[in-house]
């Protein structure tokens, strides 16, 4: 029965989560799940609607893995504190946002903390700042769209931060170079679908 | 046209000095800068999308959990209950098992039987000689000629009088008896059981009879616990339970 399930141990969420591959996709969903009842706790402490604790909760989730992933996320705090403290911050952007009524209007613009801009040495760093717009990864995600499934796929899976190893396995690729070889392609189809909307644009000024 | 070669970059795939060379050109390079921004971005867009999607699959799993949660605490609330109900069951049994019983096999003590006893016994009263014979004779006098009020009056004028005269003690009670004050009858039988001076001593025999009469919750078996007694200590009263 449910009420006899043993709570699963962080330690064994964090290793199924760095197994990658199926595991960690099966590993993120038991830790969303581990402590979903952080969502109803916050709607009460912080007075916020249901919806939006959970956008905060699932918000601080992929945050978490993320930093798990990359390594951020050293284990020096259990990670319940760390997760709780992230979720916290979350919520607090909720209540900020809806008292002061100012929408964020890309929530995904480049922070300045991008890892593939900041490993940049600094002079090449500012040389491809220059070349960032921010509204361009709002248009580029509308693209990404029309691509087929498959090349969707492939990327979005890079984009988590999967390996070509386990993309090709998960979609069925000889090896990781077919796989990597079949992503650049779409990738330069994304490109190229971008450069041509932009050149349109610019056509029609 | 660059996507390969900045992949490696990132991957490190490439040695050092081609790290550097890379590095280099970004300056200069605008074409290369460029692409190096698209990647950088388009990597930006695939993992907001596949949060975007992951988010609208834990929105589902969330309600599905909420009903899953509503659902065990449901269970764990009937589970309680029933935990509950079954102390409380077994709380009963253990109230009406008799375990073991020295009245068994006796017939059934109850109020019918009680019923039939005072009817017969207690439809007239036979004086004895005491000190206060006239008194308690005239009592009796009432009692025998239907005066129950009377006979009441006079009896508990003499306990007043004299607390310790058993044989008032025993009329009184057996009046109340008759009169259907059961509270009364109880009250006089009990306390002329608990005396130890007499020879024959009817109290507690009596007092069960009351108590049966009675019939309020519990007085059942407080009726039995007293004619348990008189059966083992073979009190006055016993001989009627064979």
């Amino acid at each position: 029965m449910l009420f006899f399930n043993k709570a699963l141990k962080d330690d064994d969420i964090l290793q199924g989560v760095c197994a990658g591959g199926t595991r960690r996709r099966l590993y993120e969903n038991k830790l969303y799940e581990k402590y979903y009842y952080f969502v109803r706790e916050a709607q009460f402490k912080h007075k916020i609607s249901e919806d939006d604790a959970q956008s905060a909760y699932s918000d601080a989730i992929l945050s978490t893995i993320e930093h798990i992933l990359t390594g951020r996320f050293e284990g020096r705090s259990a990670l319940k504190t760390y997760l709780y403290q992230i979720f916290t911050n979350k919520c607090v952007d909720v209540i900020r946002k809806n008292t002061t009524n100012k929408a964020e209007v890309h929530q995904n613009s480049i922070g300045l903390d991008d890892a593939l801009l900041a490993s940049l040495p600094d002079e090449a760093q500012s040389a491809v700042r220059k070349l960032i717009v921010e509204s361009e990864v709002y248009q580029l995600r509308q693209h990404l769209r029309t691509l087929s499934e498959k090349c969707r796929e492939m990327i979005m899976a890079w984009g988590e931060g999967y390996s070509d190893e386990e993309i090709a396995q998960t979609m069925n690729y000889n090896t990781a170079a077919v796989a990597k070889t079949s992503r650049l392609r779409c990738l330069e189809k994304l490109k190229e679908q971008y450069k041509a909307e932009i050149a349109n644009s610019r056509n029609s000024e | 046209m660059y996507l390969e070669r900045i992949e490696n970059y990132y991957s490190n795939a490439i040695s050092g000095e081609e790290r550097a060379a890379f590095e280099n050109d970004l300056k200069t390079n605008t074409a290369l800068a460029t692409e190096v921004a698209f990647y950088i971005q388009a990597k930006q867009a695939a993992q907001a999308e596949a949060h975007a999607r992951r988010k609208a699959e834990w929105a589902v799993l969330g309600k599905s959990l909420q009903k899953t949660k509503q659902r065990s605490l449901f269970y764990r609330y009937a589970a309680a209950a029933s935990v509950v109900l079954l102390i409380g069951l077994g709380w009963l049994l253990f109230q009406s098992a008799d375990g073991y019983n020295p009245l068994r096999g006796q017939g059934g003590f109850n109020k019918d039987w009680a019923a039939t006893y005072i009817e017969k016994n207690f439809a007239t009263l036979n004086t004895q000689m005491s000190s206060n014979a006239d008194s308690l004779q005239m009592g009796v006098n009432s009692y025998n000629t239907d005066n129950l009020e009377k006979a009441q009056g006079i009896f508990d004028q003499l306990l007043q009088r004299d607390s310790g005269n058993a044989e008032a003690q025993k009329y009184a009670g057996i009046v109340s008896l008759r009169r259907g004050d059961y509270d009364q009858a109880i009250e006089h039988f009990h306390r002329l059981g608990l005396r130890t001076d007499l020879i024959a001593n009817p109290g507690k025999f009596y007092e069960a009879l009351a108590l049966l009469q009675r019939n309020l919750p519990l007085d059942k078996k407080a009726a039995e616990n007293l004619l348990k007694e008189v059966k083992a200590a073979k009190l006055e009263g016993s001989k009627e339970m064979e």
